[in-house]
């Protein structure tokens, strides 16, 4: 259905089924109340006088694991990841958190996101990231890392995983990792 | 009142003012300006076809204070604590300046909630100073997205070390309710 720009009502003209159907009826249609389909929905816009739902995306795994990986990887346990249906406003605002350590002394720990699907944005440090560096070993800390994805494919699936890796060398740890993804 | 799918009008029916009422003027107060309140919040759905406005919320405490608990507790000036209604769901966002008089001694910042829902803080979810020389000073932040029973939940900041004397300050706590 679309959006009709409310008519101004004239004394003694008729209100036909037509006209209530296409002012009344299909403007409601286009309502937040119309467009819920569950709970724990936000509305955004995705045009002119025009809304969706959307559903707010977390996934979070708890359990803690390692890699030796230089470049970024996934561990054991892929993830946490989240996977979001066609983006009209083409942003999404994403936050990571999770528990970073090292096995070895001044090496260091990172975590990113790579998007993949209908966008495709690589796991960077310059994107989403979080890097513990310059402690000493087997101290873990929690981190936490935001960043708005602009611009993205508005037509299919877009999937947000985050990514591990060391600085070079040393095995680095992961626990307590979560995604929040707000799709806009 | 509740949502009802808005009728489709057919040519040459009669059109009554228990139908008006019903589709037009109790769908119209089902909508979000029919439903707006105060400014400054947003809306999230709470099942078909409902809807319902929530608040954005933070509290916050810049007084530094220390304790020297190794499970979960209040400081001198409890919180911050932020009262909010919500549906199963809320992002949580928090964070604070903290440090330990210990070297490698862990200081930590977790969040309890309680009334209509009860969850502990944890060492799942929280921020953790870790390894550092005494008296380090970081600032740190998390997030968690809880399961909820709907309706009035509080959250509050909750402290902890495992060695030494945690001091924290500028704290702060920030809730999205869904």
């Amino acid at each position: 259905m679309v959006w009709s720009a409310p008519m101004t009502a004239v004394d003694n003209s008729a209100m036909t089924a037509p006209l209530y159907n296409a002012q009344i009826r299909d403007n409601l249609r286009m309502s937040a109340p119309f467009l819920a389909s569950g709970a724990g929905q936000i509305f955004v816009t995705t045009g002119p006088n025009a809304l969706a739902a959307r559903t707010v995306h977390y996934h979070e795994v708890a359990t803690s694991q390692t890699t030796t990986s230089s470049s970024y990887t996934d561990l054991s346990t892929v993830g946490p990841t989240v996977t979001v249906g066609a983006i009209y406003g083409q942003q999404a605002m994403v936050f990571t958190t999770c528990e970073l350590d090292q096995n070895t002394t001044d090496m260091q720990a990172s975590a990113a996101v790579e998007v993949s699907g209908a966008s495709s944005y690589p796991a960077v440090d310059t994107r989403c990231a979080m890097t513990r560096d310059g402690m000493t070993s087997g101290n873990p800390i929690q981190m936490m890392a935001a960043y708005l994805y602009d611009p993205l494919s508005r037509d299919g699936e877009i999937t947000f995983t985050m990514k591990y890796r060391t600085g070079g060398s040393g095995t680095a740890t992961f626990a307590k990792r979560r995604i929040l993804v707000l799709a806009l | 009142m509740a949502w009802t799918a808005p009728m489709t009008a057919v040519d040459n029916t009669i059109w009554t003012s228990s139908q008006w009422n019903t589709h037009v003027r109790d769908n119209l107060l089902e909508t979000m300006a029919g439903k707006a309140t105060t400014a400054g919040r947003w809306f999230v759905s709470t099942g078909a076809n409902a809807i319902a406005e929530r608040v954005i919320t933070q509290a916050s405490t810049t007084t530094s204070q220390t304790t020297t608990s190794t499970s979960f507790t209040d400081l001198a000036t409890v919180g911050p604590s932020v009262t909010v209604t919500t549906g199963t769901k809320a992002i949580v966002f928090w964070g604070c300046q903290l440090s330990n008089d210990t070297a490698n001694a862990q200081s930590r910042m977790s969040v309890a909630v309680s009334s209509a829902t009860t969850i502990a803080a944890s060492t799942n979810y929280q921020i953790q100073q870790d390894g550092v020389a005494a008296n380090s000073s970081w600032r740190m932040n998390t997030f968690w997205v809880p399961t909820l029973t709907a309706g009035s939940n509080v959250f509050t900041a909750k402290y902890a070390v495992s060695a030494g004397t945690g001091t924290f300050s500028n704290r702060f706590i920030l809730v999205i309710a869904l």
